[in-house]
């Protein structure tokens, strides 16, 4: 018989089974498996997407110096020089006000050219038809997003206050490119014409100003640009370009698609289990159908493959089914999580529907192919005697394979060996624990005697079959420890989460607030009857020195160490300790003493110092 | 058509072996219809089983239609199975997952012959079938079960049949009825019957009888 005879009979053989029912649980268990892992690759596939199709739009040019302070003329300069477009930025928290309600808004400063990578889109109506912007606000109006607009709850022809000055709103924003956090939702915006900063008053001593100088031009010349900008940079500012734009989105998006994928993989564990339990009793069903096929003819390497076959094609079919339940699956997801997305998501790519076909075939064959070998063994005689029973031989060696492929797939899927390897041994270790319970329950059962006519069968029947009954122990033991961790996994994450945040933590904060705007900032919590809370002075300053020693970022390792280094820290100062504040070294400031500093302990264990530091 | 020569089968049960076939030598011809009868115990099934080449002797040979069966190995015994033999067992050995016409049907897939439903509907027809083409085992009585077993054995055309009790697990005039049939049969397609019983009047129907007894050919 050709290959392909032997397919079509093969696929007979799964449809005369599969109607039959004796392939249910294996098909189920595989689409569980494949849409649980497809789910979470096609959520991330198309998040990933975004991110990279985004990455202009996202950083508004092509290259972005930053900086806490005014930057250095000479870098728009020799920008210009290298025949790059030129465009600067200010962005900073403040207050807006209209209608008497005061909104916290993320105040952009732009100059005309803005924005040279992305689309700013405008509409002059809520909710409104939109349109491209020809160019950025007028000098003396503002653009407000839909957000600030609402909550001012403004009308056409408003004006709102921004510092010192009033602006009419000339246009509602509707899409922007560098959004303050990008892809997760941001506080209300107001964009405003350079023009116009000085009249607000705003840029003071202290301000949490974040300046940039936004580059646009010949990929080439970015790039030599970026090189020239590399070299002069000084604490405190930093370039950015595409390549590693919005790396704490990626980062975040990598943790979670890990700690998902993990999440998917325990049902690919049960699912391991549903397989190896459904593969053994689809052995013990089709004995008597191997042993007739032999009988009629078939040999013993044709009864494997026909049935090796018969797997592949229903690994295929049931993967297909599980890469179409992921697929719908992940919209569901997309939906709860738009809330969260602001972005919009393109297409899922093939990517993950392959990762998760070739997860439900390894899965599939990795826990069957053992019993499927097995039946090629099927003793002939059992046509006759129908006592012989299922040939044995695999033992161990057979699970071998299918642990083999859980701890390839656990690996694979965790990107990480240690934290792979790590997940895979705890299941090891866990199906050790239970087998050698298992087997010590077994054989302290088996001394039990005279209990009765039901027990001593029950009993007989469990030492006869000692291996399998400890195989089954483990198989559900592992299955209700996937569930178990599941369930433990996501209660111990929301615990955690709500540990991290003491009860009365503050549900808002104001910042930039001027020494002559407190009094009216009193009035105002005195009006609401709540209670003022403690207004902290703040002022920005660097690490300079430590132990008189001057303090560089490249005298680090840790990237975390260096970008403290480099950045500016909010300085307060105070008499006496907060409450929730905790001293984990040293003594708090005497009045006697002078110039003593505290430092939070991370900050502290980051840059490896105990004594005396220098802020300038 | 069948050559036995010295066939002993002894298996080792602890300490002790255990001999259930010795030293057992007959030759059958082609066309002939021979019954095997005996005790339980007698060696049977054993003898049966390796005519048929599912089981190996302790020692003898056997020759199906000229060719020594274990001179071959376990893949060319299957070979020629599917070529020369047929079976019809006490238990039917019927797949319960298939129907009857996929039942009749599966040798003649496994031997890739074309348009096998059509072959097994008419061989279902001749047992008196026709209407019970896709009902499973289970939705069968016992006679029609083994009515499924019979054109399943004949479907292939075989040139040697072997029946194992054939009608143990049947009523009386179900089995008679299933005889008549297998009879009518063997005589149509010209196959040689090799019949295991423990039915003497049924054994009577048979042109010879082979009778064995502790597992040795008694004269």
């Amino acid at each position: 018989m050709s290959l392909g005879g032997e397919i079509a009979l093969a696929l007979r053989l799964l449809a005369r089974d599969w109607r039959a029912g004796e392939l249910t649980l294996v098909a189920i268990a595989v689409v569980v498996a494949v849409a649980s892992v497809t789910t979470v690759g096609f959520f991330a596939d198309r998040v990933n997407q975004a991110l990279s199709r985004q990455a202009n739009q996202l950083l508004g040019a092509d290259l972005v110096v930053s900086a806490d302070r005014p930057l250095d003329a000479q870098f728009a300069a020799e920008a210009e020089r290298r025949g790059l477009r030129v465009t600067r930025m200010l962005r900073f928290p403040s207050m807006a006000a209209a209608n008497e309600q005061n909104v916290l808004a993320e105040i952009k400063v732009v100059s005309a050219g803005y924005p040279q990578r992305g689309e700013l889109r405008i509409a002059d109506t809520l909710y409104g038809p939109d349109r491209r912007a020809a160019a950025i606000p007028a000098a003396g109006t503002v653009w407000v997003d839909d957000k600030l607009y609402t909550r001012l709850q403004l009308q056409p022809g408003d004006a709102v206050e921004v510092g010192q000055s009033r602006f009419p709103v000339g246009a509602i924003i509707t899409q922007e490119p560098d959004s303050a956090v990008g892809f997760i939702n941001a506080g209300p915006r107001v964009m405003l014409n350079e023009a116009d900063l000085a009249a607000t008053g705003l840029v003071q001593v202290g301000s949490r100003i974040r300046y940039r100088v936004q580059v646009a031009g010949a990929a080439g010349a970015v790039d030599a640009y970026r090189d020239w900008v590399a070299a002069r940079l000084t604490p405190g500012q930093r370039v950015e370009s595409i390549q590693d734009a919005r790396p704490e989105i990626r980062s975040a998006l990598q943790r979670a698609e890990q700690f998902l994928s993990l999440a998917a993989l325990l049902s690919v564990v049960l699912a391991a289990v549903a397989i190896a339990l459904a593969a053994r009793r689809f052995l013990q069903r089709h004995l008597d159908a191997c042993a007739m096929m032999r009988c009629h003819g078939a040999s013993q390497g044709k009864v494997v493959r026909l049935y090796v076959l018969q797997f592949i094609a229903l690994g295929c079919l049931a993967s297909l089914a599980g890469c179409a339940a992921g697929l719908l699956a992940q919209h569901v997801l997309a939906l709860w999580l738009g809330s969260l997305v602001t972005v919009e998501l393109p297409g899922a790519g093939p990517r993950p529907a392959v990762h998760g076909f070739v997860t439900g075939l390894a899965l599939l064959l990795g826990f069957a192919l053992p019993p499927l070998l097995a039946l090629g063994r099927v003793s002939t005689l059992r046509v006759l005697r129908r006592d012989i029973g299922a040939p044995g031989g695999m033992g161990l060696l057979g699970y071998a394979l299918g642990a083999t492929v859980i701890g390839a797939l656990v690996i694979w899927k965790a990107g990480d060996l240690r934290l792979g390897s790590l997940v895979f041994g705890g299941f090891a270790l866990a199906m050790l624990v239970a087998g050698v319970t298992a087997w010590g329950v077994i054989v302290a059962v088996s001394r039990l005697r005279s209990v009765g006519v039901s027990w001593r069968f029950g009993i007989a029947n469990l030492r006869r079959r000692r291996f399998a009954s400890v195989l089954q122990v483990v198989a559900l033991g592992i299955g209700v420890m996937a569930l178990l961790t599941l369930t433990i996994i996501r209660g111990e994450l929301l615990q955690l989460w709500k540990a991290s945040l003491p009860p009365d933590a503050p549900n808002r904060f104001i910042v930039n607030i001027q020494q002559e705007q407190i009094p009216a900032l009193n009035r105002f919590f005195a009006e609401q009857r709540i209670t003022m809370p403690e207004v902290y002075p703040m002022v920005r300053a660097r690490l300079t020195r430590i132990n008189e020693r001057p303090v560089a970022s490249a005298d680090y390792a840790d990237d975390r160490a260096r970008r403290l280094v480099d950045r500016e820290f909010n300085l307060s100062w105070a008499t006496r300790l907060q409450r929730d504040n905790l001293l984990v070294a040293g003594r708090w400031w005497e009045s006697s003493r002078s110039a003593a500093t505290s430092f939070r302990w991370r900050t502290a264990s980051h840059v490896r110092s105990t004594s005396s530091w220098a802020m300038c | 058509m069948v050559r036995v020569a010295h066939l002993t089968k002894q298996v080792t049960t602890g300490d002790s072996k255990l001999t259930i076939l010795r030293d057992v030598s007959f030759t059958i011809a082609a066309g002939e219809a021979v019954a095997v009868i005996g005790a339980s115990g007698s060696g049977k099934s054993t003898l049966l089983g390796l005519l048929a080449g599912l089981d190996t002797p302790t020692a003898g040979t056997v020759a199906v239609d000229g060719e020594d069966l274990f001179a071959l190995d376990e893949d060319g015994r299957a070979a020629l199975r599917g070529r020369l033999l047929g079976f019809v067992f006490q238990s039917f050995n019927l797949l319960p997952a298939m129907t009857a016409l996929e039942n009749v049907m599966l040798p003649l897939e496994l031997a890739g012959i074309p348009d096998a439903a059509a072959v097994a509907r008419e061989s279902l027809t001749r047992v008196g079938l026709a209407a019970r083409l896709t009902h499973y085992p289970k939705q069968l009585s016992g006679g029609e079960q083994q009515r499924v077993a019979i054109a399943r054995a004949f479907v292939t055309r075989p040139s040697l049949l072997l029946a194992d009790e054939p009608t143990g697990n049947l009523d009386a005039a179900t089995g008679a009825e299933i005889i008549q049939l297998m009879f009518d049969l063997n005589r149509e397609y010209g196959a040689t019957l090799i019949l295991v019983t423990h039915d003497a009047e049924l054994s009577q129907r048979c042109g010879r009888v082979l009778h064995l007894a502790g597992g040795m050919l008694q004269p």
